[in-house]
C-alpha cells in the first residue's frame, strides 16, 4: 500500500481572507511505516489528516492511494475505500449514544460486509483494556474509554492505513503506551500508520517523522528524526 | 436502505423515546383531524344525498308552524305533531299542475317494548306513496300486510319479530338502510296499521292521534307547472299551512352542514401545518445535536445518502406509526360518537360507503406521513451535505 500525496494545500477563508492550513505539502507512507507528525495546537496536521482520510476535499494537490487519486473517487466509492481499507480516529471521534460499545464497532465492520467477526471485535477491545465495557453504552464511560472505543472501531476492519490524530490525548500513560504499541504491531504486520501527536511517547516507535508548522509540513531529521 | 440503517432507524426510535412519542403524538394529531374531517365531510354529503333521494317530491305541505324553525325539522325525523285539515289530500290532487300526492302521518310514543326513548312512528299510504316506499323497496320488497310494521336501522326487535305498542303486537318485516339521521330510531307503517294502533292506543284511554288528519302532504308537479300558483290556490283554501317548494326544502341543512365542512377542515389544516412545523423543528434539533454523531457515521465509511436515509427514515417511522396511531383512534371516536353527532348537530350524518372510509384511511395516513416525511427532507440534505471536520470539532 502506497499513500502519495503531492502538493496538497487546504485553504479556508477567516473573516473574508483566504488563508492555508495546509500549504503544498508532499507526503508518502508505505505498508510498514509508523509515521509520526508532530506539532503545535493549529499547525494544520489535523486538516492535513482529514484530507489524507479522505473526509476533507484539499483545495488543491493530489492525494492517492495505490496510484488512485482519492478525490477523483465519487462519495459512494470513496466512503467504502474509507471504511475497509482507512481505520481514521479524529480528534473528536463520537459514539452512537443509542448502541453499546459492541454495536457501536459493529456498526463499522458490518456496513459493506454481512458478516461480523465477534472474536477478532472482543480481541480488539482486550487489546485495549475495554473488553469489560463491551455492552455499556457510550453514556457510561470516560473520555478515555470512548476514545480506546474509537480506535478499536478504526481498527475493527483490519485497515492497511491506519491514520489517527491525538489518539491518546485522553489516556493515561500506560493506556497510552498500550495504544502506540499496538500501532506499532500494525505497522509491523503491513499497515501504514500516520499519528498525529504531542505525546512523545510516540516517537519511539516510529520510523518516519514529520513536524507541521504553520501549515508547512517538513520532514523531520532532528531529535526525533529517523530518516 | 439496508440492514445497517434500518437497525440505526430502530433503535434510534426506540432507545430515544421522549423524541420519538413526541412525533408520532403530533402525527398523531395530525392525522386524527385529517380523518375525522375527511369522515365528518364524507359523511355529510352521503347523509345529503340518502335525504335527497328519499325526499323525492316537488312540493311538501305542513301545518303553519310545525317547521318550527325552518323546515329540515322533518327531514331530520324531528318530528311535528301538527296536523292538517282531512281534506287537503283530496283538494290537492284535484288542484291543476298536481301530478301525485300522498299523506304522511307522525306521532312518536313512549310506550313501546323496543325502545327507552321516545319512539317515532311514520305512517304512509302504500297505495299513493312515493317517497318513502322506494326507500323501503331498498330492503322490503313485498306488501304492507295490516299489523307489520318496518323499523328504522337503529331500533331493535327481538328474536320474535314483534314490537309492542299499548299492548299491541305488530310484525317487524324489515329493517332499513341507514339514513343517519333520527329516523333511523322511526317505525313506519302503512295506513291499516296505524289505524290498528290508533284504536289500541284509544283503549289505553290514550288519544293522541287524531284520526284521518295528516301530518304532510307531499306532492309532485306537472312538467311546467307554477309552484306559486299551486301554492296560492292551497294557502287561499286552507289557513294555518307551509307549503314548501323542493328547492327550499335543503338549503338550511346544506348551509348548515356546509359551516361544519369548512370548521372541520379549517382544524385539520391547522394540524397538518402544525405538524410539518413541528416534525421540521424537531428534526432540525435533533440533527444539530447529532452532528457529531453523523460526523463519525461519516468518518467510519457512511455515505452522504445513507445519513440522508438515517434522517429520512427516523422520520418515516415516527410518521408511519403517529398517522396510523392516529387514524385508529379516529375511527374509533368517531364510530362511538355517531349517535352523539347525530343528536347534536341536527344534520344528516351517514358512514360513506367502506370503500370510501378505507380511502379515506389510506390518505389520512399517506398525507400526514409524507408531508411530515417531506419536512425532514431539507433537514436530512443538510445533514448529508454535513462538513464532517467543523462537525467533529464542535464541542459536545
Amino acid at each position: 500500500m502506497i499513500l502519495n500525496g503531492n502538493n496538497i494545500t487546504k485553504e479556508y477563508t477567516r473573516r473574508g481572507e483566504k488563508f492555508p492550513a495546509v500549504n503544498n505539502a508532499d507526503f508518502f507512507a508505505w505498508s510498514g511505516d509508523y509515521t509520526v507528525i508532530f506539532g503545535e495546537s493549529g499547525s494544520g496536521k489535523s486538516t492535513l489528516l482529514n484530507a489524507l482520510a479522505g473526509i476533507s476535499a484539499p483545495t488543491s494537490g493530489c492525494i492517492a492511494i495505490d496510484g488512485q487519486p482519492l478525490y477523483t473517487l465519487n462519495d459512494e466509492d470513496r466512503s467504502k475505500l474509507r471504511n475497509e481499507r482507512i481505520g481514521y480516529i479524529p480528534q473528536n471521534a463520537a459514539c452512537l449514544p443509542a448502541f453499546t460499545v459492541t454495536e457501536n464497532i459493529e456498526l463499522a465492520a458490518s456496513l459493506y460486509k454481512r458478516r461480523i467477526d465477534k472474536e477478532q471485535i472482543q480481541s480488539l477491545l482486550k487489546k485495549l483494556g475495554i473488553a469489560h465495557l463491551a455492552n455499556e453504552y457510550p453514556a457510561n464511560l470516560s473520555g478515555g474509554e470512548l476514545r480506546r472505543v474509537a480506535i478499536a472501531r478504526a481498527l475493527v476492519n483490519n485497515p492497511d492505513l491506519i491514520i489517527a490524530d491525538e489518539p491518546t490525548s485522553n489516556l493515561d500513560e500506560d493506556n497510552s503506551r498500550k495504544v502506540f504499541s499496538l500501532f506499532g504491531r500494525l505497522a509491523k504486520s503491513g499497515a501504514a500508520v500516520i499519528v498525529a501527536t504531542h505525546d512523545r511517547t510516540a516517537f519511539g516507535y516510529s520510523n518516519r517523522t514529520y513536524h507541521m508548522k504553520s501549515g508547512t509540513l517538513i520532514p523531520d531529521i532532528g531529535e526525533y528524526g529517523n530518516l | 436502505m439496508n440492514q445497517i440503517i434500518l437497525r440505526i432507524i430502530y433503535t434510534n426510535f426506540w432507545r430515544h423515546p421522549f423524541r420519538s412519542i413526541g412525533l408520532v403524538i403530533l402525527t398523531a394529531v395530525a392525522s386524527a383531524t385529517l380523518l375525522s374531517s375527511a369522515l365528518f365531510s364524507e359523511s355529510l354529503d352521503a347523509g345529503l344525498e340518502q335525504l335527497s333521494s328519499r325526499m323525492g317530491a316537488d312540493l311538501l305541505i305542513v301545518p303553519y308552524g310545525s317547521e318550527a324553525k325552518d323546515q329540515p325539522v322533518l327531514l331530520q325525523g324531528e318530528l311535528s305533531h301538527r296536523t292538517l285539515p282531512r281534506e287537503i289530500l283530496e283538494f290537492t290532487r284535484k288542484t291543476p299542475g298536481i301530478k301525485i300526492a300522498t299523506s304522511q302521518f307522525y306521532f312518536s310514543t313512549l310506550g313501546s317494548s323496543c325502545c327507552d326513548k321516545k319512539v317515532n312512528i311514520i305512517g304512509f299510504d302504500s297505495k299513493t306513496d312515493f317517497t318513502i316506499k322506494p326507500w323501503i323497496r331498498k330492503t322490503y320488497k313485498k306488501d304492507f300486510p295490516i299489523g307489520s310494521v318496518i323499523a328504522g336501522s337503529d331500533i331493535q326487535v327481538d328474536e320474535s319479530g314483534k314490537i309492542k305498542f299499548f299492548d299491541q303486537e305488530f310484525t317487524v318485516v324489515a329493517h332499513l338502510e341507514r339514513m343517519g339521521n333520527k329516523l333511523d330510531q322511526a317505525i313506519f307503517a302503512d295506513v291499516g296499521t296505524i289505524e290498528i294502533l290508533q284504536k289500541a292506543a284509544k283503549e289505553k284511554g290514550i288519544n293522541f292521534i287524531s284520526e284521518g288528519e295528516p301530518s304532510a302532504i307531499l306532492a309532485n308537479l306537472e312538467k311546467g307547472a307554477d309552484f306559486e300558483k299551486i301554492s296560492q290556490t292551497l294557502h287561499e283554501k286552507f289557513d294555518n299551512i307551509h307549503v314548501i317548494p323542493r328547492k327550499n326544502l335543503f338549503d338550511n341543512v346544506i348551509a348548515t352542514a356546509g359551516s361544519f365542512k369548512i370548521i372541520v377542515w379549517v382544524i385539520a389544516v391547522f394540524f397538518l401545518i402544525v405538524s410539518i412545523a413541528a416534525v421540521s423543528i424537531a428534526f432540525s434539533i435533533s440533527a444539530n445535536e447529532r452532528k457529531r454523531e453523523f460526523a463519525t457515521l461519516r468518518v467510519i465509511g457512511f455515505t452522504q445518502k445513507r445519513l440522508e436515509h438515517i434522517v429520512l427514515g427516523e422520520s418515516l417511522l415516527a410518521t408511519i406509526i403517529g398517522t396510523v396511531v392516529g387514524a385508529f383512534i379516529s375511527v374509533f371516536a368517531t364510530l362511538s360518537f355517531r349517535v352523539f353527532i347525530i343528536d347534536s348537530l341536527s344534520v344528516p350524518f351517514l358512514f360513506p360507503s367502506a370503500l370510501t372510509i378505507f380511502a379515506i384511511i389510506i390518505a389520512a395516513i399517506f398525507i400526514p406521513t409524507i408531508t411530515g416525511t417531506g419536512a425532514a427532507y431539507r433537514i436530512a440534505k443538510q445533514v448529508g451535505r454535513l462538513d464532517v471536520y467543523s462537525a467533529l470539532k464542535e464541542e459536545t
